[in-house]
């Protein structure tokens, strides 16, 4: 009796211990899985935004942005640089004020500015060229 | 024999009649054979186990052929497609970047057993499914609105090409077609994932930009220049996957993430490029033109803001600049900015003018004896003019652009001085761009240099130069201490403009001529040869020219062709760029004529003034003085 008592608890901590380490298994499975369905899905959406990132500059192109600010009458205003040490030594750059927004041309928003510090008049150069 | 008598006597005791004894078997045969029976029933497990073990092992290790074909596989290696790098613009304007495109295949021999079975498996219900099966057709019909082709095309691809089991039905398909593959769930064809390179901006500087072939690799401009740069290095993903072929597992060791390209910032601004290409492309229409070249750049950091180069063609015009590769794709044309030498004509006599004046050999007030005819040199050799004013100031001399008085004052200087003048502007030496092709031009010879060469040199004739070269000279008129700057096309990486600024180069041109040279050329396009490139905002100086093109395999020129340009700087006292127009081979019987002052005179101003505005320069005069001086 006592040996198969001994024995009947041999094989349900065998059980248990595979049980358990079937459910560890599967788990670690299904972990992994999620990783790589979220690694697909990383990958995808990296895909979409380079799609959307080609879309939005291929719809915003001076070209564009010149004959949409016509349409709607927009005055675009020129982006004011700041001198840069080279030109400073070479003295190619005016330090008088650019020409006013309304006498700009029309041109596009540059996506990256070099510098964008402040125009002249003290607003920040927003949308402008 | 002890123990088994206290056991039936125990027995009897309790009043229970031996078992054993009521079935004629003692206890300890009993015992035996129960032991025997379980020895072997454990033995029997052991063996079967022993044996699945040894079978699992052997499936896994090393399954049969019919069995693995049937499991299929279970681990997939793909490639995990990593980007080329991007060429931007000086502000971060993407100018070509990739995207992950699709390539439609698909399996012939497949489509055409699958279509098979299919009618076999039909033919229990529908008696005629074999006699009127036909998978190719049936395939075309599903696929010809998909790729938007006629299903005979498809039709005839497939059949032609029955036995192959990878056939590409298309090379690049969209976002809407591959939406509609996945719908119709159709058995051998796949998509294969593949890098497509994009140029948001279209032709917008396209020669320069270049293309990428199928390869994706970079075959023309800067794609081609900078390969190795932007060239990716594509990772590698190993899954293990479901039955279903779903990713299950990916192993850590197992991803190897790709190494995207790395990114090359050109010095050009999209919105200059824009305005130089739309300025240009007008009047070489106008001018009814064979083409036209433009460069605009930052006279102090000496970045190329825009460089455009336009053929056109003419029907019935039997001359043409021939570029094969254009024709192919705008894109791979040569860049004959760079590539293709010109004779300047009077726009070199700016940098003769500025180096006699130097070398004292004439003074800008100095009145230069010119007869009201051709002048004749000393060597007899007759310089023509389009007019003959007679005797002018120097200052004059560069102004009317008159021939005969540079003739006259390079006679004054050694040739050594005018080879001097040539190899101390840059003349003959390639710029180093950094695009492969680059020209550096055609100069004379110091051991043929003769009186001849002299007197043309100085009216920019037997001397071919680039238009870079020409722009970098004149970058020394537009900086305060007359040295040149040294042009580029591609920003160093990760670093401002400033920072990496390359400084200038000897100084070419002293600073007191400077201001005489410059004072000259301003007389240019005020009383001179350019006053149509006068602008109502800025105040501009430079020269123009107007050359006879060579007559192709032959010596002389043709008087009927020409190469017509204007070379510029704005704003006259701190001017911020230099602009170079070229238009080859205007008709001379278009309204817009074909003398530089006036086809390539008003793209320049137009250029300047758009170009200054946008970069935030201060206007130098006011409207109402241009107009009266030229007497609008």
């Amino acid at each position: 009796m006592r040996l198969f008592a001994k024995l009947l608890v041999i094989v349900v901590a065998l059980g248990a211990m595979a049980l358990g380490l079937l459910s560890l298994r599967q788990q670690r499975y299904e972990v992994s899985n999620e990783i790589s369905r979220a690694h697909n899905r990383i990958v995808e959406q990296e895909r979409a935004q380079w799609r959307l990132r080609a879309e939005v500059a291929q719809r915003s192109t001076p070209a564009d942005i010149r004959e949409a600010a016509e349409k709607r009458g927009i005055e675009l205003a020129p982006v004011q640089e700041s001198v840069t040490p080279a030109e400073e030594k070479v003295g190619t750059k005016s330090d008088a004020p650019a020409p006013k927004a309304g006498s700009a041309s029309k041109t596009d928003a540059p996506a990256k500015a070099r510098t964008q510090s402040k125009p002249a008049n003290g607003k920040a150069a927003t949308g402008g060229r | 024999m002890d123990a088994e008598a206290n056991d039936t006597q125990a027995a009897a005791h309790v009043g229970v009649a031996p078992s054993n004894d009521r079935l004629g078997v003692s206890d300890a045969e009993q015992g035996r054979r129960t032991r025997r029976w379980a020895r072997i029933a454990v033995g029997c497990t052991a063996a079967a186990l022993a044996l699945t073990v040894v079978r699992v092992a052997q499936l896994k290790l090393s399954p049969p052929e019919q069995l693995d074909a049937a499991a299929g596989r279970r681990t997939s290696v793909r490639k995990e497609l990593a980007q080329r790098g991007e060429i931007i613009d000086q502000r971060g304007r993407p100018l070509a970047m990739s995207l992950v495109g699709y390539k439609l295949y698909c399996d012939p021999a497949f489509i055409y057993e699958s279509g098979w079975d299919k009618a076999k498996k039909a033919s229990k219900t529908d008696p005629n499914a074999v006699a009127e099966c036909d998978p190719f057709r049936d395939a075309a019909i599903a696929l010809a609105p998909v790729l938007r082709q006629p299903p005979q095309a498809v039709h005839e691809l497939l059949k032609a090409n029955a036995e192959r089991r990878y056939v590409v039905l298309a090379q690049d398909v969209d976002e809407a077609q591959v939406d509609a593959l996945r719908t119709m769930d159709m058995d051998g064809i796949g998509l294969e994932t593949k890098l497509v390179r994009d140029y948001p901006a279209g032709g917008l500087a396209g020669q320069l930009i270049g293309k990428v072939g199928f390869e994706h690799t970079g075959q023309a401009g800067v794609e081609f220049a900078f390969n190795k740069e932007l060239l990716p290095v594509d990772g590698r993903v190993k899954a293990l996957r479901d039955a279903f072929g779903r990713t299950l597992w990916i192993n850590r060791d197992d991803y190897v993430r790709g190494d995207d390209g790395q990114d090359v910032r050109l010095a050009i601004d999209l919105a200059v490029q824009e305005i130089a290409e739309r300025h240009l492309g007008k009047m070489v229409e106008d001018a009814n033109a064979g083409g036209g070249r433009i460069i605009v750049m930052d006279a102090g950091n000496g970045d190329v803001l825009a460089m455009a180069d336009l053929l056109q063609e003419r029907p019935g015009w039997k001359e043409a600049t021939r570029d094969p590769s254009r024709k192919i794709h705008p894109s791979l044309g040569r860049n004959r900015n760079f590539t293709d030498p010109y004779e300047p004509g009077s726009t070199f006599k700016s940098f003769v003018w500025a180096r006699a004046t130097q070398l004292g050999a004439a003074k800008p007030s100095e009145i230069i004896q010119l007869p009201t005819g051709p002048y004749v040199t000393s060597f007899g050799r007759s310089i023509h003019d389009v007019k003959y004013p007679g005797p002018v100031a120097w200052k004059t001399v560069l102004v009317k652009s008159l021939n005969g008085g540079m003739a006259q004052v390079a006679m004054r200087l050694k040739h050594e001085d005018l080879q001097q003048m040539v190899r101390d502007f840059g003349f003959g030496q390639k710029v180093a761009i950094g695009i492969p092709g680059e020209s550096a031009g055609i100069v004379t010879r110091p051991s043929k240099w003769s009186n001849y060469t002299q007197t043309s040199v100085a009216m920019g004739h037997e001397i071919a130069v680039t238009p870079i070269q020409m722009v970098r000279a004149f970058s020394a008129f537009a900086r305060k201490d007359g040295t040149m700057v040294q042009p580029r096309l591609v920003l160093p990486r990760g670093a401002s403009a400033a920072e990496d600024w390359v400084g200038g180069s000897k100084q070419v041109i002293a600073t007191n001529v400077l201001a005489e040279a410059k004072d000259a050329m301003q007389g240019v396009v005020e009383v001179g040869t350019a006053r149509k490139a006068q602008s109502e905002h800025y105040r501009l100086f430079g020269k123009t020219g107007t050359a006879e093109l060579a007559v192709p395999g032959q010596k002389g020129y043709d008087r009927s062709r020409y190469v017509a340009s204007f070379l510029a700087a704005a704003p006259l006292e701190n001017p911020r760029i230099v602009v170079l127009c070229i238009i080859d081979d205007p008709d001379k019987r278009s309204k817009a004529g074909h003398f530089g002052g006036s086809i390539a005179g008003p793209v320049v101003r137009d250029v300047v003034d758009e170009t200054l505005q946008y970069l935030g320069v201060a206007y130098d005069q006011e409207p109402a003085k241009v107009a009266k001086a030229a007497g609008h």
